[in-house]
């Protein structure tokens, strides 16, 4: 179809609707700009654009080396540590807010008596103390905020910030493609395999209040030929999150999949096998005492930058 | 998303002008019905074409009619919008047209462009066509049941091909009329229509009027006209020049997102047309009543018609019901299009209140 100067002048009068709201400041009435346009500019000043959800350059492997350190993405890194804190003796289970990274969703882990041996509960493990926190927990991915459907921007919440990402994803100003329905599973309202105007609809309708079905068909996704899932938390309407808790494992928003052998029992995974992922910033230390010494291992490895927000200083209150 | 401060004071600019144009109006379109015959039968057609008896008038009627307009009105900013029907079904389409281009008159027209093959479509160019919608309404199965044609989408597409081909048009269009059996196609058909070189697409949805009437299956749902004006305005924030019709007033949101003008039904003010046994009245999709016959250009003179008749068509329909005039949108959508009130309730067939706004 022809570009003429007409619809040239219309698209930069939608683009320039959405700048002004990029550009942030002021009532959504002052600058002409609708409550999601506002919205946006605030969350763009505070957090920085938000961050694209596919990556097309780290390679998919296979195999997992667990003690090896994953290739940094965009922002945030892929740093995965094992933890090396002892074990506690006492087996009084506790739950216990980790140390929540500067910016990015917080994250709750409830900590049973089976896991007791190690400092993080293996959240991404489908272990039977698992579920009974399900419907409390947001379940950790590798890195990156939990997946839930709606979430485009990944905060934990399904609000006007992912409308605004939605439509530009559905009126083609960023890329669409299979990276993106891979990598953003959340953007499938309706469980048809595909990110289009009647996801848009829907979660336009559900941020706004008004009824909605989502439908999350509950197929797992493959990522390559091995047998790696993702599991993703839904959202339903009354805002609870419906988790089936015996599907493996929880699937990054961004950045490689983790890999399991899903031959193995999830209940056998060994402490060094428990992965915890900070969204961006520096790795985590998941220490449950913020007292006890930092492992040199942290101290000696380069703090990270994330690419936007303040660096995050997970157990280092103190510096 | 566009400022909606800006859209207030364009609609209501809008209609202040609307509030002269019925006591001065202008006319701009004029829609010569051609033919009532039609070689396809669409579900939808709003004048039952191929099912009703075409009284036509001859070339020479038609020539001695533009002459008079001419004459009496001048051509300055005046189109002829050639419709039927199938217009191509007429053998002195030709012979029409040539009168009217030689006249000095700019027209354009629709089809269904099952006839328009490369030889016609020069005969289109010779005889001054500026200006085509060719009807398309779905992938290929689709299109052909629905217009109960078997082989219609190859043909419709081959003609537009063969217009393009041709080329020096002002504009060749689609227009894709969407209804409950189509809607999950927009997105393929954006695809297919993005890799031909037409000037724009434009997507309506059916209306309840005509032979659709009898067929409310076709209908949309309120979510399929949510979803089919998302659709549109995020081909326009894309750059596509994809469009809404002139049908309907859509709300503050999804005024001048979807189409690049506001809601006005200009029946009776911009627009007449000759039907094509030579009554006359405002816009052909309007119900054919016998009170909107304004006059038959075999006895009347069109410009005394159209300058001293035409006021059952030069008020707000929203005066008659209760409900639209209690309506905060009336001043801006003053009952809606013509072609889409129940005359005989006195009640828009369709209006997008509690649908988009």
């Amino acid at each position: 179809m022809k570009k003429t100067d007409k619809t040239a002048i219309t698209a930069a009068l939608f683009a320039a609707a959405m700048g002004a709201a990029a550009a942030g400041g002021g009532s959504a009435d002052a600058a002409g700009m609708s409550e999601a346009e506002l919205s946006l500019a605030k969350f763009s000043a505070v957090y920085g654009p938000p961050p694209d959800y596919y990556y097309t350059d780290i390679p998919v492997t296979t195999e997992y080396d667990p003690f090896e350190v994953v290739p940094q993405p965009d922002y945030g890194p892929i740093y995965i540590y094992t933890t090396t804190a002892a074990a506690p003796e006492e087996t009084t289970p506790v739950t216990e807010l980790i140390p929540q990274p500067a910016y990015g969703p917080m994250w709750t882990v409830p900590v049973t008596e089976e896991v007791q041996t190690t400092a993080v509960t293996a959240v991404t493990e489908a272990t039977e103390p698992v579920t009974e926190s399900v419907t409390e927990m947001i379940p950790q991915t590798a890195y990156g905020p939990p997946l839930i459907v709606g979430d485009l921007t990944g905060d934990g919440e399904v609000d006007t910030f992912d409308f605004v990402r939605m439509r530009s994803l559905v009126s083609s100003l960023i890329p669409n493609n299979d990276s993106v329905k891979m990598y953003c599973p959340g953007a499938d309202m309706n469980g048809d395999d595909d990110v289009n105007v009647a996801d848009l609809v829907t979660l336009g309708r559900y941020v706004i209040g008004r009824p909605v079905t989502i439908v999350f068909r509950g197929t797992p996704r493959r990522f390559n030929e091995g047998s790696e899932y993702n599991r993703i938390p839904i959202l339903d309407e009354d805002g609870n999150y419906v988790y089936d808790p015996f599907d493996p494992l929880p699937q990054p928003a961004y950045g490689p999949p983790i890999y399991v052998d899903p031959v193995v029992e999830p209940s056998t995974l060994s402490p060094e096998d428990m992965r915890a992922q900070p969204v961006y910033g520096p790795p985590n230390d998941y220490i449950v005492d913020p007292t006890e010494e930092i492992p040199t291992k942290f101290i000696e490895e380069p703090t990270f930058q994330a690419v936007y927000g303040p660096p995050s200083y997970f157990g280092l209150e103190d510096k | 998303m566009l400022n909606t401060k800006n859209k207030e004071r364009n609609m209501e600019a809008l209609r202040v002008y609307r509030e002269g144009l019925k006591t001065v109006p202008r006319l701009r379109h004029l829609f010569l019905e051609l033919t009532l015959r039609c070689n396809e039968r669409c579900l939808h057609c709003g004048s039952n074409c191929g099912d009703v008896t075409s009284e036509e008038l001859t070339a020479s009627q038609y020539a001695k009619f533009l002459a008079e307009v001419k004459g009496d009105m001048g051509t300055d900013g005046k189109m002829l919008c050639i419709t039927g029907g199938e217009p191509l079904l007429r053998k002195d389409f030709f012979e029409i047209m040539g009168s009217a281009h030689d006249l000095g008159f700019r027209w354009g027209m629709t089809s269904n462009g099952t006839l328009i093959t490369p030889e016609v479509a020069k005969d289109l160019k010779r005889v001054g066509m500026g200006t085509i919608s060719i009807s398309i309404d779905g992938l290929e199965g689709t299109h052909d049941a629905f217009r109960r044609t078997p082989g219609g989408w190859q043909k419709g597409m081959q003609g537009i091909e063969n217009l393009l081909k041709e080329g020096g048009f002002k504009a060749v269009q689609i227009t894709t009329v969407v209804t409950h059996k189509n809607i999950g196609e927009l997105e393929e058909l954006y695809k297919i229509f993005n890799d031909m070189d037409i000037d724009s697409w434009r997507v309506i949805n059916i209306e309840p009027m005509g032979r659709a009437k009898q067929h409310p299956d076709y209908l949309l749902t309120d979510d399929e006209y949510r979803y089919m004006f998302e659709f549109i305005r995020n081909k326009r924030i894309a750059g596509e020049p994809v469009t809404y019709g002139c049908s309907h007033y859509l709300g503050m949101e999804y005024e001048r997102e979807v189409r690049d003008w506001y809601f006005i039904c200009t029946a009776g003010t911009y627009i007449a047309s000759i039907m094509a046994n030579g009554d006359i009245t405002a816009c052909l999709d309007i119900e054919r009543r016998p009170e909107f016959i304004q006059g038959n250009i075999l006895r009347d003179r069109f410009k005394d018609v159209w300058e001293n008749k035409f006021q059952i068509f030069r008020r707000d329909l929203s005066d008659s019901n209760e409900k639209c005039k209690a309506c905060p949108d009336v001043k801006y959508c003053h009952g809606d299009g013509y072609h889409c009130w129940d005359f005989d309730k006195n009640e828009p067939q369709l209006c997008f209140k509690d649908i988009l706004f």
